[in-house]
């Protein structure tokens, strides 16, 4: 056999069936997937010092975020509470990133219902304090008083923002939302009064009412000019004395025990209201 | 820009039907065997592709690993050698003298699978893969010169082998 090394360079190449090469191009891709989301999603050795330190970044600003959520969603979270200061800082940025001056408003509006809320829930809590338990009780009463006191700050914020808008159409349906936000802070306020009753404490009682005067007198102007129509002002006067008149009755009576005479608190509540007007 | 993923893919493409003729082979012309073994090697390879030096030849590397494997494959079988039983299929007709050359290539190859490990070896690397003295030294851990002398020394054995048939 002379021609050996011809036969051996001449012996037969097989190809690999498409069939084989399919098969095998299939195993290769789902490895080659696996390895991808093992990287992503898996924290192991391989990774670096610097990965190490992002993914624990990301972890630390997606456990922030979502607990900023949480305060920032939920009504439980109320002052004395250990995330409030956050609920409190994401207010501010949502204020501060608002667009323009009607947005600002809203914003003002929406923070002041929230106050309000919270106050409910506190002083739910406080009416059912244990006397044992007085310190409790008045840091919950302080409270109380700070939430109410934002939401009269508010109150004159968003006055002086609907006088500023520039435009009379803008100003008077920027009035329309803050008149049905009143409305809302109005009836949340009754319930704070509901509950400072049972828990005899006369300084949320005086402070309620006030609130409640500022809100219901609230006169909503642009540029000095009134934005109530005739119609309306007259319905919202009749309505408004009238619920004056109740809450004062109601409230003051209830604070004082009921030993004032109708007459005086009225007057009382006359200068009150005098007093306060914007 | 390439990923190290489709550096892969490439190389696969490249050297597919090689690591399938290594296996075919040496196992007998069993060909759902040989496939079985290429797709095994490709995998164990891939797994180990973060390794590969990409300063190293990829053909050295992928024959190691299937030289390896083999010796694992031999070992679970419990044998070194395989039945030439599908050999006759396995050699097609090419030409007019082709009854004659397909007659020798076939002695050619049982020789060979009697020969000793160590130049069958060899020359299935030198002749069947066609690669040289430099990446079977690589695959053997051997020098250069030594391949290049066993390669002469192994095919003066098969032709004195053959005489004798």
């Amino acid at each position: 056999m002379d021609n050996l090394e011809k036969i051996l360079n001449n012996l037969p190449k097989n190809k690999l069936s498409r069939r084989a090469d399919l098969k095998i191009r299939f195993q290769l891709y789902r490895l080659m997937v696996f390895a991808y989301l093992k990287r992503l999603f898996v924290f192991n050795h391989e990774l670096s010092f610097l990965n190490k330190g992002l993914v624990a970044a990301m972890v630390l600003v997606l456990i922030f975020s979502a607990t900023s959520i949480f305060a920032y969603a939920s009504d439980s979270v109320v002052p004395g509470n250990i995330i409030y200061p956050l609920k409190k800082a994401v207010e501010k940025i949502e204020q501060n990133i608002a667009p323009n001056k009607t947005a600002k408003i809203a914003a003002y509006e929406k923070q002041s219902v929230r106050r309000l809320e919270e106050a409910v829930n506190l002083s739910q809590k406080n009416s059912s304090t244990t006397p044992a338990t007085k310190n409790v009780k008045t840091s919950v009463s302080n409270n109380i008083e700070k939430n109410i006191s934002e939401v009269v700050n508010n109150q004159q914020a968003v006055l002086e923002s609907i006088n500023k808008l520039g435009d009379y159409q803008k100003a008077s349906a920027a009035a329309l939302q803050a008149k049905e936000a009143d409305k809302a802070k109005s009836e949340y306020l009754d319930k704070i009064a509901e509950y400072a009753e049972l828990s005899e404490d006369n300084q949320i009682l005086e402070l309620v009412n006030q609130a409640q005067n500022i809100i219901n007198n609230q006169k909503y102007k642009y540029q000095g000019e009134d934005l109530d129509d005739e119609e309306e002002k007259d319905e919202s006067d009749g309505k408004q004395d009238n619920n004056q008149d109740d809450n004062r009755d109601n409230h003051r009576g209830r604070a004082n025990g009921g030993d004032q005479e109708d007459n005086e608190a009225d007057k009382r509540s006359n200068n009150s209201y005098n007093k306060e007007k914007p | 820009m390439a990923t190290k993923q489709d550096n892969f893919l490439a190389y696969y493409n490249q050297f597919k039907d090689k690591i399938f003729n290594y296996f075919l082979y040496r196992v007998g012309f069993d060909k759902a065997l040989a496939e079985d073994l290429t797709s095994e090697v490709f995998i164990k390879a891939l797994k180990a592709f973060a390794s590969f030096d990409e300063n190293q030849k990829f053909q050295s590397w992928i024959y190691a690993i299937a030289h390896n494997h083999l010796i694992n494959h031999y070992v679970r079988a419990g044998r070194t050698t395989v039945p030439l039983e599908e050999l006759e299929d396995f050699i097609p007709d090419t030409n007019n003298n082709q009854f004659e050359e397909k007659y020798e290539a076939e002695q050619v190859l049982q020789v060979i699978d009697e020969m000793a490990a160590s130049d069958r070896d060899i020359l299935r690397f030198r002749f069947v893969d066609e690669l040289d003295y430099r990446e079977i030294a690589d695959i053997l851990c051997k020098e250069e010169g030594a391949v290049r002398t066993q390669v002469s020394r192994s095919l003066e054995k098969l032709r004195q082998k053959l005489k004798k048939i």
